[in-house]
């Protein structure tokens, strides 16, 4: 008991992580530990009702033999153990749910982290990192956070049993009725109590040793990786299943899932029941060993009169609980100290997590609004070469912008500065003539409706898809679906705006084109109807004669909104008031489009032939 | 288990032989290992009871210290070696089923879905097949399909021991048995009765959980972190995921409440069948000569024996859990290609253009009563460059997947070179076909690997790990015909530099226009009578798409080739163009024979080109 004070007390740290996760846990599941811990204490208590009990069964029957005294005994023994039992179970429905609900809320929880994220962070190669940390350690071997509870409780019932067993056991050696051997008996109990220590301190020191080097094992993830790139992703559905047949990729694949994924993942398996083996092994010989011993010493002194049989049954059964409970209490000790690594991982997650510093300006509600670049450059993290370069431009209300340029000419970068996504490295953006950085994350976004290349359709009805929210107004649902000329599909849905998306929520659910598909988050960026309406290349999974559709549309639709557009397709810019053209990052031109036309030299007459001739 | 077995069609019998098979053909030590295990673990139960015993009925019968020690310590030295084994065992037995479940259910499942005909695999029914089989090998040992090799064991273990603990009680007296069968019978019928009621809320269960499946895993594994932002969906999402854990709060709920009935129950019968035990026990003390350790001894083999029955019990619906995997794993192992996978007949030179003639094709996918091809005749002539136009379902990716031998038509036949394609072995038939398909994949390899492996021979794999020259130079033809080849000549490990950075550290990103030309790249390198291009240039900014144009007779040299898009400018390249219109063919002709016929072709290219048109006009006027 000392060590365990010891190991408290150096481990201030071990019990402050331990907290953070258990206001995590009551956050998301109140209560929970509490009736884990109850049922704890009945269920390590309830074995000792027979084991006492039926030691003054065993006395009586060797003894005075009175059947009254007996029958009393037996149904003190029975009874207790059912009305034990009967809480237990009872105890256990409620722990059951809220257990499961427990590893829904974490997911939701970690899920809001994740998502919730700065977009810079995202595309942070630690964040996926410590994500995919996390998530293999919490679902593939149960650390962190979701075991956090069953080893308290394990812990509970373990020194609550470890408690019982040595109080019973100690009152065996203290009853002693030969006054001559007092000091014999002392001395044997003695030498017994320092085998037994050995023989703990031995199997804590395995268990210790265990769960480290399991904890070791499970340190490098990154097998997972492959296993979730090949079965969430490239052998998912259709996405590749053409390719891999043209392309007879089959043994490629298989071969890269064997030596990648399963291989490492296998040998982290098979090393952890090698340790099981090594080290729960011995633990089991000296387990047996201490039961034996314990059988030896208290029937040697049973065979001189000092005890009753009933104390023998009784000790014995209690040093195999003690055993095993001591065992445990080590084990769950240990593996609390490695499950903290875990916790840190989590908490350094959370905390990296955590939304950065940003300023608390509400953009006004005023007539118009003004969005201008001061010669801003940017790279991305992970490049060395400038992305966007000395970029000055003025976008404002009741205007259009195209802006054309080649594939990485920084259209997109641009777009995502726009948003705040990122920060530029040199230069700075304002709104209405305040930093960008100045204003409240989420109500500067308040004024972008944007739709981008990779926006994203859920399965949930029509409507919420529209409005992005649980509630909305029906009324400008239907007329955004109009807009975007989804109005006539959607009619045709039996339950309309209530009718939902995809299979995956309700089978019921309707399968839409990728067309459809786009013209639907266009639709969600009217229904939004910010000052900013901005399309990244709002037409690509459009048919011509929906992309025409679109084209002519998108002047009513803006009114007096700054609006952004960029496409590949010059031919939808050309109504656009002006037209930035974009090239290795610069803005290269600027101007309408019969003015860029004629600068036959120009970045934009190029593009605009290599498109316009074949139509000629 | 009885009431369960009409549910599988393999039958337990079929299963188990499966199952044997299995293992024996893929390694034959565990099986030694389990007879090992089934022997020390039940040694060291039966010493179990049996220990007490004896040492109580040393100390009644007052035997010397020595012989005490003696007999006790060795009792003790054997009981730990057993105990040892037992453990030790238990593990091997474990590492055996890790061990076939990853290397051949894991593999055996992935190779099947992999390698099973297109149109199966992504059938509804194939994949359900491939998703039921997943989810039978998936998560630990314990659960999943290879947990049947524990069961099996652990159950066979529990059988003997049940067997060996009546014999003890038999000596004690027949009825004492029967009496606890009844209990036991008792609790078996309540917790057959709740299983039963249990499979009634399956598909309310399985609702409820691919709702959650999607809103905590599915959504969570996508990236559009900007468009959650934009439009503030994290509460939409939250209010969702909300309102579904409810769902299942409540379902458990309610099937947590007849687990704790049955709780109840079981407690009140273990009371009643302590009791009784005691109570008999005791009477038998005090009207007999029964020594106290037969007492203990007995006590503990009328516990022991509920407990092995429980364990039997147990192990039994472990077994029959474990059973349905097997089913649902042989479900998909079994599922029968219909193309063609043996013999067949040679295929044609893969240097000279082919002919691919569609004969009355018609295509609609099984119990669809949508046709998307009606009645489809078409003669791809040798060397000819094709262009399939048609608006979205207009049937055009069904025609090549057709054209390509992933489906197969519903009615009709495809004549590649005159032979139909039936005729040839399926996989030998892909090696005729280079296409590039709208769907991004990358491999999470070099980009010479993505774009070089997957042709015919194996020896160009070989090649690509060896950086032979004369593959290097066919690499960089590919790569420069697509569009590639200054970005891989930015690169500074060229070539080898790997892709998917979420997957390989140090792996790159490519934008969405060079991954296109990437997929472009690997259809050039193959070597291919027929190159199928799917929208290609959909990624691609004009001047790329331009310079792919100009190159398009290059890229498709000796080769019959198909492009497919909804962009008309595409076509002008082409030999002939066939519009698509609701599975049918609706114009054939070069650009300028569809334009004269005014018809759909026509309308659509006006739509298209109205804009640059007006552009050039207005450029000429102001000049």
């Amino acid at each position: 008991m000392k060590r365990e004070k010891e190991r408290k007390g150096s481990c201030s740290e071990n019990i402050s992580l331990l907290k953070r996760a258990l206001s995590i846990i009551s956050e998301l599941t109140p209560n929970r530990l509490k009736i884990n811990v109850i049922k704890a204490m009945i269920d390590a208590l309830t074995p000792y009702i027979a084991i006492c009990m039926s030691a003054l069964i065993i006395d009586e029957l060797t003894g005075r033999r009175e059947p009254s005294v007996l029958i009393y005994y037996v149904l003190i023994t029975t009874g207790g153990t059912l009305f034990c039992h009967m809480i237990s179970a009872l105890l256990q429905q409620k722990i059951t749910v809220t257990d499961g609900v427990f590893h829904q809320e974490l997911k939701k929880y970690l899920n809001n982290i994740k998502l919730n994220l700065d977009y810079d962070k995202m595309e942070n190669p630690k964040c996926n990192e410590l994500h995919s940390k996390i998530v293999g350690s919490m679902f593939m071997t149960n650390g962190g956070i979701t075991s956090v509870v069953s080893l308290i409780t394990s812990l509970i019932t373990s020194s609550i049993a470890c408690i019982t067993a040595v109080i019973i056991i100690a009152r065996v050696f203290v009853k002693t009725t030969g006054e001559a051997s007092r000091l014999f008996s002392l001395g044997i109990g003695l030498l017994y109590a320092v085998i037994i220590i050995a023989c703990i301190a031995v199997t804590v020191r395995n268990s210790k040793k265990e769960s480290k080097e399991e904890f070791g094992l499970y340190q490098n993830c990154a097998t997972n990786r492959y296993i979730d790139y090949y079965h969430f992703n490239y052998m998912e559905d259709d996405k590749a299943a053409k390719d891999i047949r043209i392309f007879n990729q089959r043994d490629l694949i298989i071969g890269e899932i064997r030596d990648k994924a399963r291989k490492p993942w296998m040998n982290i398996l098979i090393r952890r029941a090698r340790l099981f083996q090594m080290y729960f092994g011995s633990n089991a010989i000296i387990s047996t060993f201490i039961g034996g011993l314990t059988y030896v010493v208290i029937g040697l002194r049973a065979l001189k009169g000092y005890i009753s049989l009933g104390d023998v049954s009784q000790s014995y059964s209690s040093i195999v609980i003690l055993i095993s409970s001591i065992q445990n209490f080590f084990v769950s000790m240990s593996q609390i100290i490695s499950n903290n690594e875990y916790l840190k991982v989590l908490y350094e997650y959370i905390d990296f997590a955590g939304v950065s510093s940003q300023g608390n300006v509400i953009p006004k509600k005023q007539n118009g609004f003004t969005i201008e670049f001061h010669n801003v450059s940017f790279k991305y993290p992970s490049s060395e070469e400038y992305a966007l370069k000395n970029v000055s431009f003025k976008i404002t209300s009741n205007s259009q912008t195209a802006i054309v340029g080649v594939n990485g000419s920084g259209k997109t970068t641009m777009i995502k500065l726009l948003c705040g996504f990122y920060k530029p490295q040199e230069g700075y953006i304002t709104l209405n003539g305040i930093k960008m950085e100045e204003y409240d994350r989420d109500a500067y976004l308040e004024l972008f409706s944007v739709v981008f290349q990779d926006f994203k359709i859920f399965a949930f009805p029509v409507g919420e898809n529209v409005a992005a929210s649980v509630q909305y107004d029906e009324t400008r649902v239907w007329q955004a679906l109009k807009t975007a000329g989804l109005e006539k599909k959607m009619k045709r849905l039996p339950n309309q705006l209530n009718h939902y998306l995809y299979k995956n929520v309700d089978v019921e659910g309707t399968d839409i084109s990728g067309g459809e598909e786009q013209k639907l988050a266009i639709a969600r960026a009217f229904y939004k109807d910010a000052p900013f309406i901005i399309f990244d290349e709002p037409t690509a999974a459009l048919d011509p004669v929906a992309e025409a559709e679109v084209y002519t549309k998108f002047n009513q639709i803006v009114g007096d909104k700054a609006a952004v557009f960029i496409s590949h397709r010059l031919s939808s810019c050309r109504f656009c008031e002006r037209i930035f053209v974009f090239d290795q990052g610069e803005i290269v031109q600027r101007g309408t489009h019969d003015e860029l036309l004629k600068d036959s030299n120009g970045k934009y007459f190029e593009l605009w032939n290599a498109q316009a001739q074949y139509y000629q | 288990m009885e009431g369960k077995q009409e549910h599988t069609t393999h039958g337990i019998l079929s299963n188990l032989g499966f199952m044997l098979r299995e293992q024996w053909t893929f390694e034959k030590k565990p099986v030694c290992v389990w007879f090992l295990r089934i022997l020390s673990d039940l040694v060291v139960s039966l010493l179990g009871i049996y220990f007490p015993k004896v040492v109580l009925d040393f100390i009644g019968e007052s035997v010397s210290d020595s012989e005490f020690l003696l007999r006790i310590g060795s009792l003790t030295v054997v009981l730990m070696i057993f105990q040892y084994v037992s453990f030790f065992s238990e593990q091997s037995v474990m590492i055996g089923a890790i061990r076939i479940l990853n290397m051949r259910f894991y593999l055996g499942k992935d190779w099947k879905s992999l390698d099973m005909d297109y149109g199966l695999a992504t059938s509804k029914e194939g994949k359900l097949k491939i998703e039921k089989a997943h989810s039978s090998i998936n998560r630990n040992v314990h659960v999943n399909m290879a947990s049947y090799y524990i069961n099996l064991v652990e159950f066979l273990k529990s059988i003997l021991g049940l067997i060996s603990f009546s014999t003890v009680i038999l000596l004690l007296n027949p009825i004492v048995i029967l009496i606890l069968l009844v209990t036991y019978l008792i609790d078996g019928l309540i917790s057959l009765r709740i299983q039963q009621w249990e499979t009634g809320v399956k598909e309310e269960r399985a609702v409820v959980n691919r709702r959650l499946g999607y809103v905590l895993d599915d959504i969570s594994n996508s990236l559009m972190a900007k468009d959650i932002k934009i439009y503030k969906m994290m509460d939409w999402i939250n209010a969702n995921t909300g309102k579904y854990i409810n769902e299942s709060r409540q379902l458990e709920q309610r099937v947590q409440r007849k687990y704790t009935g049955q709780r109840l129950i079981e407690a009140v019968l273990i009371f009643a069948r302590n009791g009784g035990a005691y109570f008999y026990l005791i009477w038998k003390m005090l009207h007999s000569n029964m020594a106290i350790g037969d007492f203990t001894l007995y006590f503990g083999a009328i516990t022991g024996f509920g407990q092995w029955l429980g364990q039997v019990v147990g192990k039994i619906s472990s077994l029959s859990n474990a059973n349905y995997c097997v089913d649902d794993y042989r479900y998909l192992m079994e599922m029968k290609d219909h193309m063609k996978r043996d013999g067949g007949v040679a295929i044609p030179d893969l240097k000279a253009p082919c002919e691919l003639r569609f004969e009355d094709v018609s295509f609609w996918y099984e119990g669809s009563g949508h046709v998307i091809l009606n009645h489809i005749n078409l003669t791809i002539h040798k060397g000819e460059k094709l262009a399939v136009v048609g608006n979205n379902g207009a049937g055009k990716t069904t025609l090549i997947k057709l054209a390509c031998g992933l489906l197969e038509p519903t009615s009709g036949r495809i004549l590649f070179n005159g032979t139909d394609i039936r005729k040839f072995n399926r996989d030998d038939y892909y090696k005729l076909m280079s296409a590039s398909f709208q769907n991004v994949c990358l491999l999470p390899m070099s980009i010479a690997m993505n774009i070089g492996y997957g042709n015919d021979s194996g020896i160009d794999n070989e090649a690509l790990h060896h950086n032979e020259a004369s593959f290097q130079k066919k690499l960089n033809e590919a790569v420069t015909l697509s569009g590639l080849g200054e970005k891989i000549a930015s690169l500074p490990n060229g070539m080898d530099t790997e892709l998917v950075p979420s997957v390989v550290d140090g792996g790159i990103n490519l934008s969405g226009g060079e991954m296109q030309k990437l997929m472009l790249a690997r259809a050039i390198y193959k070597e291919a009578p027929l190159i199928i291009l799917d929208e290609p240039t959909a990624a691609l900014d004009p001047i790329a798409e331009q310079e792919m144009y100009l190159k398009y007779n290059d890229l498709t040299k000796n080769r019959t080739a198909i492009y497919i898009s909804h962009r008309l400018s595409s076509t002008r390249f082409c030999d002939r163009i066939i519009l698509l219109d609701k599975g049918t063919i609706a114009e054939i002709g070069s650009h300028e024979e569809l334009m004269k016929l005014s018809g759909k072709y026509k309308e659509l290219f006006d739509i298209q080109s109205q804009y640059y048109k007006n552009g050039i006009e207005g450029e000429k006027s102001e000049q």
